[in-house]
């Protein structure tokens, strides 16, 4: 069980051309701390969880996952991308799809990616805690928007990370699936750090004990201190707050 | 040879039974053993095409592949160049096509990937110097040489030993392929995820090009280098109608190339045509029947 910070960001300031996207930014996340990344559209979060992964570089400051680099240590984090530029027509099932997860182990397997029997059932038991072993043999492209993040929930949960990134989990996603969603990433919190990215801070609030509020700069806020205002304040017009308490189990 | 070409070049109304027996004939004729050379080579490309056509189509380079196929030909020029006006008798046009596609898969592979030129124009250029460098050294080398067999290939020009060369480098292929399969179906599908879990995915996409570099060599001889893209995209496009998985559009893929591969000689011969174009058009009419069907399918079930 690791002990050392899962995230820790320190004056991480990133641009893609002149214009900063995040500036300044420095915060850490506990090895079995769940966080939820909240802020407006183009505010940075999905620039963010690249830096966190190493598929970007920062301009300043020092990124480390786990005490590392992050490009050293990235294997040890379970990442949901919010878009997958895919094909609808690529010829992939749902179990190839999850299975990737279990690319990236050492020795003479690791270096083919040829699949064992555990990674099947590891594969199957992620699928199995998204709702979505019925599905294993379908095309991945004959899903719905809300089935195709659930089987890409699994594949994350299925590289049995230290750490899980989700990026926009819940955007397809009806509520009772939602609720479900909550409770395994509740399940899953015990042993291991999440980071979410979401709008929906309905859903996030009664798992996430901190906001991270991203918006080219970054200020944290315990779920606790969140209020209408501060949310106004952060994406810069009034938003509509729901309360659905009635989904958490 | 000459009795059967004689006889089927002037009579037009025969039946296609006729034309079938005598295909059938040529086979087993000594005189005509570079027909048996260009099936076998044939049927054996087919299983490469397959697997590769697969993830080239998948993946959508075509047109890396398309390109890498044309510098072909500066490869091949070279390689005459030598042997004829150096005497490098052990320098074959195979082997310089080899080299040639292979330098043009890593060099579109890297600068895609490294250099911050635009990719498509980087694929224009390196079809169009392969093709310059080819014809150039062709005009240099003293005899004529017609470049037009290698352009859509020449059955007549086959050997035993290029039957060889296709099993050799084609099992390499194959293996490489499918030993690498799961690697190269992450890239393929998810090139960001693959990385995340430590997959090399610069290092993949370039096997992947040079599979795709060696592939299109197989069949210089048999249908040429214009129309041998042909056969690495269309048997994966028609067998992407059926797969559901990246394996059985290869199987289906190796056995539609090796349908039209067949059938493509098998009416060319008898007709007296050049059997590129043939096995190409065939392929091109069975891609476009199929996505016809596929289309209509769709309306009907809509």
């Amino acid at each position: 069980m690791p002990t050392e910070p899962a995230i820790t960001l320190r004056n991480v300031t990133f641009s893609y051309g002149a214009a900063p996207v995040l500036e300044d930014v420095g915060f850490s996340v506990g090895p079995r701390e769940a966080v939820c990344l909240v802020g407006p559209n183009g505010g940075g979060k999905t620039t963010l969880v690249k830096l966190i992964l190493g598929l970007l570089t920062p301009r300043r400051g020092e990124v480390r996952l786990f005490g590392q680099p992050p490009r050293s240590s990235r294997r040890r984090a379970g990442y949901m991308p919010q878009h997958v530029q895919y094909d609808p027509r690529f010829p992939v099932s749902v179990m190839d799809v999850v299975l990737m997860g279990r690319l990236g182990q050492g020795g003479l397997r690791g270096l083919t990616g040829w699949y064992g029997r555990a990674d099947r059932h590891a594969a199957l038991d992620a699928l199995e805690q998204v709702g979505m072993k019925e599905f294993r043999r379908r095309p991945f492209g004959s899903l719905s928007g809300g089935e195709r993040q659930r089987v890409l929930i699994a594949r994350a949960v299925c590289c049995g990370p230290d750490l899980l990134l989700l990026d926009e989990p819940t955007s397809n996603i009806d509520t009772l699936v939602e609720a479900r969603l909550l409770k395994l990433l509740g399940e899953l919190n015990t042993r291991m750090a999440i980071v979410l990215v979401s709008h929906d801070l309905g859903f996030v609030s009664g798992l996430v004990e901190r906001v991270i509020c991203v918006n080219r700069r970054v200020v944290v806020h315990p779920t606790s201190e969140l209020t209408g205002e501060t949310i106004r304040d952060l994406y810069g017009s009034e938003v509509r707050m729901v309360r659905h308490d009635e989904f958490f189990h | 040879m000459s009795t059967c070409l004689k006889h089927t070049g002037q009579v037009d109304n025969l039946s296609y039974e006729r034309f079938m027996v005598d295909f059938i004939q040529a086979l087993n004729d000594p005189a005509t053993a570079f027909l048996r050379y260009a099936l076998l080579a044939g049927l054996l490309a087919s299983v490469s095409l397959g697997v590769v056509g697969s993830y080239v189509v998948t993946r959508r380079i075509t047109y890396i592949a398309a390109a890498i196929a044309h510098s072909v030909l500066g490869g091949i020029g070279v390689a005459v160049y030598l042997n004829v006006v150096k005497h490098w008798h052990w320098c074959d046009p195979m082997l310089g096509a080899t080299v040639a596609a292979l330098m043009a898969a890593v060099v579109i592979g890297l600068v895609s990937l490294y250099a911050r030129e635009r990719e498509d124009t980087v694929i224009s250029a390196v079809w169009v110097i392969g093709m310059s460098t080819g014809l150039l050294f062709f005009a240099k080398t003293p005899g004529y040489i017609n470049p037009m067999s290698y352009l859509f290939g020449n059955i007549l020009l086959i050997s035993a030993r290029d039957v060889w060369l296709v099993a050799a480098m084609g099992a390499v292929v194959v293996a490489l392929g499918l030993g690498f399969y799961n690697k190269l179906l992450a890239v393929c599908f998810d090139e960001e995820f693959a990385a995340l879990r430590g997959v090399r995915v610069k290092l993949y996409y370039l096997l992947l090009l040079c599979l795709t570099a060696i592939t299109v060599v197989l069949l210089v001889r048999v249908v040429g280098i214009v129309l041998v893209i042909a056969l690495v995209t269309l048997p994966a496009a028609i067998a992407g109608h059926f797969a559901r998985q990246l394996w059985q559009m290869m199987i289906a893929a190796v056995l539609c190339s090796m349908v039209f591969v067949v059938s493509g000689l098998a009416l060319s011969y008898p007709m007296n045509l050049p059997s590129g174009p043939v096995i190409v058009l065939i392929a091109g009419a069975a891609y476009l029947l199929v996505a016809l069907l596929a289309r209509l399918r769709r309306r009907h079930g809509a």
